[in-house]
């Protein structure tokens, strides 16, 4: 900022900036995580009149319940095989993807990039019974491989685009000079471009992780049986015919959302520099 | 083709393949028939209520050592999308073999051809006369298609030291008193006198607690010749009750039900429409307060006792439906029913006696018994139509759109009611339902 | 592809054509078109395809040709036409009001500062929070008794009694808006913030020297700067409002009270599971694909000739 910015912004606007970022960040950004956390440790029931903002004394309780009254490490163990399998799956096609629209724009990546955005236009909705019944007739049902399939291809699009961002910035010279050195093409890209592109790689990585981690809808209907149960859908069940065992749930929430929550803070940084690459050359 | 690019051929080949391939390998192992040495698939909404699942539970374990070598995989299904995934199973050609199904689900599968006779089944045993009325909802063109699994009636829960704090002498037996006490509970307690399901998410309970009124006055949402009743006097009468209620701020609103339970399990609402279950969640989760809960007529002019109930009914054509009655038959013997009855204290299949100690620890158990036997109705949560009960889903979800604004007070009770009339005639119409038949 | 080998070449002169063409592009898009065509395409034919027939979802063998009945039915369907507009209500806004949030944030995210990174972290956490828990915590919140809102609503005097949120449609659409742009404002600030980061700060200096205040530099150089990436952005924030988000509806209201928050997906989810009408619901659906189409192709007709420099 060159000095006569800084004049111009004085102390009133200092202070405006301060309250602004207050508000907008830690109400509306993180209030709601902030009162899931609270609450589960919070020994008051949810329907207390008024709210109790800070849990005290602290209770433990609705943890232990949780962990001993429902399979949740089941769950966390199959929404980890779900995540990370859908993670690799769709870096591996996404990556192949992305190299040829980086490398060759021809008529044929102009027409991929268009079929994959009529993809990203396709209701879930409207998905769910003919994708149950294909499904079924593969033998993909009711396993977590199905899942990965589905979750891959909703990744897919997006992480093909946004790689292809990140290749771009990669420049081609570098592998040009080394298929000088008598380098493949395929054998340039392993060596060079992709290494050279790992943050973005990584920061897509983690797009994918948290698209498949929350994942409901297609989760509940493609994934069954007892213990098949992903997170999500595990989460849902807390809601009985009868009940809601709200101070379980809210626990099994809180553990839910933790993963990805600790992976978004780890990788952030990542996220939003490597994004800018994808973002800003389009 | 030169080196690189054969290499770069084989190469996408290979991902191609390997992706083939595992799709391939995932695909052999599974069909979607039942082979003998299957497990036998068993989905329902029991088993994670703390309240029951330990009951099926149990029976699980025992049919699997009584019959070694059978194994059953369970499945469990949240209670409000139910209905929705056994639809997307059956039609995606897994079908569950033991099959509960709450009672309006029946005729929808019984329209698509999809149920199997039980006379022959039944024909071997003999406790088909114990069983509940329910029974008959289920017998259609002289042949039955369900076995009652459980059919509690809902009455009036009542917790009685919040009557006493505020000084209510009796428990209410006419509308008036009802509301007369919880006003009085709410102004001198400050908890709510009355509670009932309000949230749009949870269109089924919102309509059963509407179904407590209309029986209750007398009418219904519509009759046996499928005639639509919404602006009926006695219909009217009742919304204008629910709604007195809604205004008088003695009720939390816009609730679901399982919220409004866990008020009341909480202590904090004095009355509800509600079932035995009510009862037994306050059982385990608030022990204390459990001996001060009753559970009376409900204190409507017909006293009507809603049930839902479900039924135990078999897909038909399955090839395992002979194991599959080996379990609706096990269950159904004497020691499980009464075990049903005393251990969850809902209403088993078939009329059983409960034992001396069970009713003295219990007392109102015996009021339940009563009220089932004199004023159940209201089967399946839908109108006595069987045309219309087939699209029981949908009639409650016609219902409720235009109730809820009306309980909120978006809409006047009148026009309202004769909005939704005109809004039931017509979908009658299009469904191709003849009224009056 | 290969005209130079093949101008050079003598006529006459027997010379293997040398292919420069590689299959290299295509196998690389290989698995991601097999995938896509596997799990996606072929399904939403199928769901095209079942949009001409009466098919009842319990039976799937009894089939009905019913050519374009599905489409009149839903042309003169009432329900569908309310779908209709509280999608384009719900879309509009939670595109405005994602976008809106997500600038401001972005702009006070931009300049460094202490614990920036922190900051950082919170303003993008809602994105990172499972769809589910997120309605989970938010329909509490707008409990009409017992929510968070209504407390500090009725603590700062703002209303005298608990707002009833979920039971009235108007505020129900309001409730669900806000719980979508919470969800996916985040998307809008980690794009934003590269976007920002991309303009270079010799334009904010030129700009400062040419006497521009706070206001002028935003509108000459950051707003255009930021053109490119609105250009995606807006697309993106529409198909994902438009399409994606039914978890947070379906589970916060079920489309009441009175279908006063039942958008197009969620229609088409009911037609198929509520009502079993398979045939219509995918007709539906359908339709939902076809907007969507529309208008991002007016939109990208649209953007392009406002921004040629810009491409999608």
């Amino acid at each position: 900022m060159s000095a006569r910015s800084r004049r111009e912004g004085g102390v009133a606007s200092r202070i405006l900036f301060w309250v602004a970022l207050v508000l907008v960040l830690a109400i509306v950004a993180a209030f709601p995580v902030y009162w899931m956390v609270a609450s589960s440790v919070s020994s008051a029931s949810q329907f207390t009149y008024p709210p109790q903002f800070f849990p005290h004394p602290l209770d433990l309780d609705s943890y232990r319940d949780a962990l001993t009254r429902w399979p949740i490490g089941r769950w966390f163990g199959n929404t980890l095989v779900v995540s990370v399998g859908t993670t690799l799956l769709s870096l591996v096609v996404s990556v192949l993807a992305g190299l040829s629209v980086s490398r060759f724009p021809s008529r044929i990546g102009r027409g991929f990039s268009a079929f994959v955005l009529i993809t990203q236009m396709i209701p879930a909705t409207l998905l769910v019974v003919p994708m149950y019944i294909v499904f079924g007739r593969l033998g993909l049902l009711d396993q977590l491989w199905g899942l990965v399939l589905a979750d891959t291809a909703f990744s897919v699009p997006l992480a093909t685009w946004m790689l292809k961002g990140f290749f771009d910035s990669v420049p081609v010279d570098l592998e040009e000079a080394a298929m000088v050195d008598g380098c493949s093409r395929m054998r340039a890209f392993a060596r060079i471009t992709v290494p050279l592109a790992t943050p973005g790689i990584a920061a897509v990585g983690v797009f994918c992780f948290l698209i498949s981690w929350g994942e409901f809808f297609f989760a509940r209907t493609l994934v069954t049986s007892d213990e098949h149960w992903v997170l999500s859908v595990g989460l849902n069940s807390f809601q009985g015919e009868y009940v809601t065992q709200w101070s379980s749930m809210l626990a099994a929430a809180t553990m839910f959302a933790l993963p990805p929550l600790l992976l978004f803070l780890f990788a952030q940084r990542q996220m939003t520099s490597g994004l800018t690459s994808g973002a800003v050359k389009g | 083709m030169t080196g690189i690019q054969r290499r770069s051929v084989l190469k996408a080949l290979g991902l191609g393949a390997g992706m083939a391939g595992f799709a391939g390998m995932v695909g052999c192992g599974s069909d979607s028939g039942g082979g003998s040495s299957d497990p036998l698939k068993y989905p329902s909404w029991m088993w994670t209520d703390t309240g029951v699942n330990f009951y099926w539970k149990e029976s699980v374990t025992a049919y699997e050592s009584r019959y070694p070598g059978r194994k059953i995989q369970t499945e469990s299904i949240a209670p409000n999308n139910y209905a929705d995934q056994i639809t997307t199973e059956i039609a995606g050609g897994r079908r569950p073999d033991i099959l509960p199904i709450f009672t309006n689900n029946l005729f929808s599968l019984l329209d698509n051809d999809l149920l199997e006779p039980l006379d022959p089944y039944l024909a071997k045993v003999d406790w088909v006369e114990k069983e509940l009325p329910l029974a008959k909802v289920a017998k259609v063109d002289g042949k039955q298609y369900g076995v009652v699994c459980t059919a509690s009636p809902q009455a009036l829960v009542v917790n009685k030291k919040l009557l006493q704090q505020a000084g209510v002498s009796s428990v209410p037996t006419t509308v008036d008193e009802l509301f007369a006490a919880a006003k009085r509970v709410k102004a001198k307690t400050g908890q709510w006198g009355f509670a009932f399901p309000m949230a749009s998410s949870d269109v089924q309970n919102c309509y059963v607690s509407s179904m407590q009124w209309v029986l209750g006055y007398g009418s219904d949402w519509a009759d046996e010749t499928s005639r639509p009743l919404a602006n009926a006097p006695k219909t009217k009468e009742a919304i204008e009750m629910m709604v007195a209620f809604v205004k008088s701020g003695v009720m939390p609103t816009g609730m679901k039900v399982t919220d409004v339970r866990t008020l009341f399990k909480d202590g904090k609402v004095a009355f509800m429409l509600d079932g035995p279950f009510l009862l037994s969640y306050v059982k385990n989760a608030n022990p204390p307060l459990y001996p001060m809960m009753d559970f009376v007529d409900p204190p409507t002019p017909t006293h009507a006792a809603i049930t839902g109930g479900a039924l135990w009914v078999m897909l038909k054509g399955n090839k395992r439906n002979d194991d599959v009655w080996d379990y609706i038959a096990m269950v159904n013997e004497a020691e499980w029913q009464r075990k049903w009855l005393e251990e969850t204290a809902q209403l088993a299949g078939q009329n059983v006696p409960a034992s001396e100690e069970f009713l003295k620890a219990n007392p109102w158990v015996a009021n339940m018994l009563r009220i089932a036997a004199n004023y159940q109705t209201g089967f399946g949560y839908a109108p006595p139509s069987r045309k219309i009960a087939t699209y029981a889903a949908e009639w409650q979800k016609q219902v409720m759109d235009d109730l809820i604004p009306i309980w909120s007070g978006a809409k006047p009770v009148g026009a309202g009611l004769d909005q939704l009339q005109d809004k039931l005639e017509k979908w009658l119409k299009d469904k191709k339902i003849e009224v009056g038949s | 592809m290969a005209p130079a080998a093949r101008a050079a070449a003598p006529r006459g002169a027997p010379r293997p054509p040398r292919r420069r063409r590689s299959a290299l592009p295509v196998l690389l898009l290989l698995p991601a078109s097999t995938l896509l065509l596997a799990v996606l395409v072929i399904p939403i034919s199928v769901a095209i395809y079942s949009s001409f027939f009466d098919i009842n979802i319990l039976n799937l063998a009894q089939q009905t040709f019913v050519g374009l009945d599905n489409y009149r039915r839903m042309a003169t369907s009432a329900d569908f036409w309310s779908a209709l507009r509280v999608t384009a209500i719900y879309t509009a806004v939670v595109v405005a009001g994602g976008y809106l949030l997500g600038l401001v944030t972005a702009l006070l995210l931009h300049r460094p500062f202490r614990g920036r990174g922190v900051a950082r972290t919170l303003a993008i956490m809602p994105w990172a929070v499972p769809s589910v828990v997120a309605v989970l915590v938010w329909t509490w919140i707008f409990d009409t008794n017992y929510g968070v809102l209504n407390y500090v609503l009725r603590s700062v005097g703002a209303v005298s009694k608990g707002v009833p949120w979920l039971e009235h449609g108007g505020s129900a659409l309001v409730a669900v808006i806000v719980v979508s742009v919470w969800s996916l404002y985040p998307v809008a600030v980690t794009m934003l913030l590269a976007g920002l980061q991309a303009i270079s700060e010799d334009l904010y200096e030129a700009a400062a020297v040419d006497g521009a205040g706070r206001w002028q530099r935003f509108r000459y150089v950051t707003w255009p700067g930021l053109a490119p990436v609105n250009l995606v952005l807006f697309l993106l924030l529409g198909l994902l409002a438009f399409t994606r988000v039914v978890t947070i509806i379906y589970v916060m209201t079920g489309g009441g009270p009175g279908r006063a928050t039942e958008t197009l997906p969620l229609q088409t989810y009911l037609e198929a599971f509520k009502y079993r009408e398979l045939g219509y619901a995918s007709a539906v659906g359908t339709s939902v694909l076809v907007l969507a189409l529309l208008f991002s192709g007016l939109y990208l007709r649209l953007a392009r000739r406002i921004l040629p420099e810009a491409r999608a």
